[in-house]
């Protein structure tokens, strides 16, 4: 059925293809190149990111913490709120990883940031300091403390999320703000991907320094040129929007079939309520079927994609991984719809 | 089964205020083991009769009597008890589904019927055998030949070992090799004691019949 479905409509399949590599050539071309050429910071492709959930414990736990230096590049301090992030380098941040145009300020391991920042998306006009009172943080303009700063946008860091406001406060700032919270998040940056041996080092001296912590996740460092990968990403949705038009149009091909089948069935016997009854789980099954196809591809994409564009960090490879992705949908649809037919009839002989 | 048609007109609505009169006061009287071709132009009513006959319609006015009990008194599952069982279709352009097998296909007027699935097999088998396909069954009948898949049709058309077979059109789209073989099948079928109604505007494949009503503006022509 399915080397038939592909045989039959092998000038759709060339088509889409052919789109693929349309938008992998618009995507170069507009997007200049999504990770080539474009003054990014190639080293830091190697940096990755370790982060842990951990209870709040004081001073001398977070201490003993930061004291796992074996080839750290920095270590990162987030508490996290609905709407607010609030952020803290105590050893600094590593230079290479906040050079872009927008920030002048290369902080150097040991170096503290002491003025706060605020990462609010352009789009949104918002009261600063307003919005962070509304989060229920009260953050005192005095001067050099807690000033804003400029924008920077330090995403995968730590635990990923759409956008919010990001303080970065010192040490003992955040050691102070942090003081009634019950978890933090601690993010471990390496400059080059540890082996396992040394992440399963890093996962038993957390564990033994703060018995209650969670592992949450690697992520690479994305700190670079951001707005590229920002800009890169509403590409991701046209490759969704096209994998949903050829799912559909699999779909009418699967109805046109099943009609002809009623016909047939209808001519030999089949009464007028099975044929309803028949015609309405088809139907009830395609779309179930069709939703949950649907559903594993929103996933893919939303989830998946998402990091694969920050993984892969090739165009060409985003690209066929794409097109993979939605073959692999049509391939499920395709299959279950087979499996479905199968049941029904029972080749048993 | 004997078939009998009283005075049958079939009126298609094609439009807002326009009907089109298929069939006008057909009387047609059929005993069980006729072998009767239906002949007349395009758009005669001869296709409209068949499947009058074969429940797939019901008339305008008159009765269409199968066994003497009205077709338009049954109800809709009884008239698919008998296109099931009772009836063998064959048509011009074979009502297979292309994208199965032979066996799937056979298999159909079997599904909708209470024959066991176990039975399906030997039953299966035994068609076959009668038309010669027994190597093909697990052949999809997109890959078989024009030939090949009305012999297809008409061991479908046998499954359920009906009395009667109709066909429209069956050697529309055969050569004459192929024609001849189904003459052949549709006499062999005949002596068996089934009932044959073949439409057709094939003269080689009207004579073969023993009885031949021509159809002419919906009216019969004997």
């Amino acid at each position: 059925m399915i080397s038939a479905y592909l045989r039959k409509y092998k000038w759709l399949h060339i088509c889409v293809c052919a789109l693929y590599a349309l938008l992998f050539f618009a995507e170069i071309t507009v997007a200049g190149e999504m990770f080539y050429n474009k003054g990014l910071n190639k080293k830091s492709l190697e940096e990755l990111s370790y982060s842990f959930e951990i209870d709040t414990t004081g001073r001398s736990t977070l201490d003993e913490l930061l004291s796992f230096s074996d080839k750290v590049g920095d270590i990162c301090l987030v508490s996290k709120t609905d709407v607010l992030d609030i952020i803290c380098y105590p050893q600094g941040v590593m230079p290479d990883r906040v050079k872009s145009e927008d920030f002048s300020y290369n902080l150097q391991p040991g170096q503290a940031y002491m003025t706060a920042t605020a990462n609010i998306p352009e789009q949104l006009e918002i009261d600063y300091f307003d919005d962070v009172n509304k989060a229920g943080k009260q953050f005192e303009y005095n001067g050099n403390n807690y000033s804003l700063m400029r924008f920077v946008n330090i995403e995968n860091t730590y635990v990923k999320r759409e956008w919010s406001f990001s303080i970065f406060l010192s040490y003992e700032d955040f050691i102070n703000e942090v003081r009634n919270e019950d978890k933090i998040v601690i993010s471990y940056c390496f400059e080059n991907s540890p082996d396992n041996t040394e992440l399963s080092r890093l996962k038993k001296f957390v564990k033994s320094k703060s018995p209650n912590s969670i592992y949450l996740e690697q992520a690479p460092n994305t700190d670079e040129l951001d707005f590229i990968l920002d800009f890169s990403n509403s590409f991701v949705w046209v490759a969704t929007f096209l994998a949903a038009l050829c799912f559909a149009r699999l779909m009418i091909v699967l109805l046109k079939n099943r009609t002809i089948e009623y016909k047939i069935f209808e001519l030999l016997g089949a009464k007028k309520t099975w044929l309803v009854c028949s015609k309405i789980t088809y139907v009830f099954a395609l779309l179930s079927i069709s939703a949950l196809t649907g559903g594993i591809l929103y996933l893919i994409v939303q989830k998946v994609t998402d990091n694969l564009l920050v993984y892969t960090r090739n165009s060409f490879m985003f690209w066929s991984s794409s097109l993979l992705i939605y073959y692999l949908a049509a391939g499920l649809a395709v299959l279950f719809m087979h499996i479905i037919e199968r049941v029904k009839y029972g080749n048993e002989y | 089964m004997n078939i009998e048609l009283e005075k049958v007109s079939k009126v298609y609505r094609t439009g807002k205020d326009i009907e089109v009169k298929a069939l006008d006061s057909v009387d047609l009287k059929i005993d069980q083991g006729d072998y009767l071709a239906v002949c007349g132009v395009s758009g005669s009513g001869k296709s409209t009769l068949l499947h009058l006959i074969g429940c797939l319609d019901l008339p305008t006015e008159g009765k269409v009597l199968l066994d003497g009990k009205n077709t338009a008194e049954m109800k809709d599952a009884e008239r698919a008890a008998i296109r099931n069982s009772k009836i063998g279709f064959v048509f011009q352009d074979y009502a297979l589904i292309p994208y199965r097998t032979v066996y799937e296909n056979l298999i159909i007027p079997a599904y909708f019927s209470n024959v066991r699935r176990k039975q399906f097999g030997p039953m299966v088998d035994k068609v076959l055998d009668v038309v010669g396909m027994k190597d093909y069954l697990k052949r999809r009948v997109d890959t078989l030949s024009g030939g090949q898949k009305q012999r297809v049709a008409i061991a479908r058309a046998l499954m359920l070992d009906p009395d009667i077979i109709l066909a429209d059109e069956p050697s529309g789209a055969l050569d004459s090799k192929n024609k001849t073989e189904l003459i052949e099948f549709f006499k062999t079928i005949n002596e068996s004691g089934k009932t044959i109604i073949v439409v057709t505007h094939d003269f080689e494949m009207a004579e073969a019949a023993q009885k031949i009503i021509t159809i002419k503006d919906g009216t019969l022509v004997l």
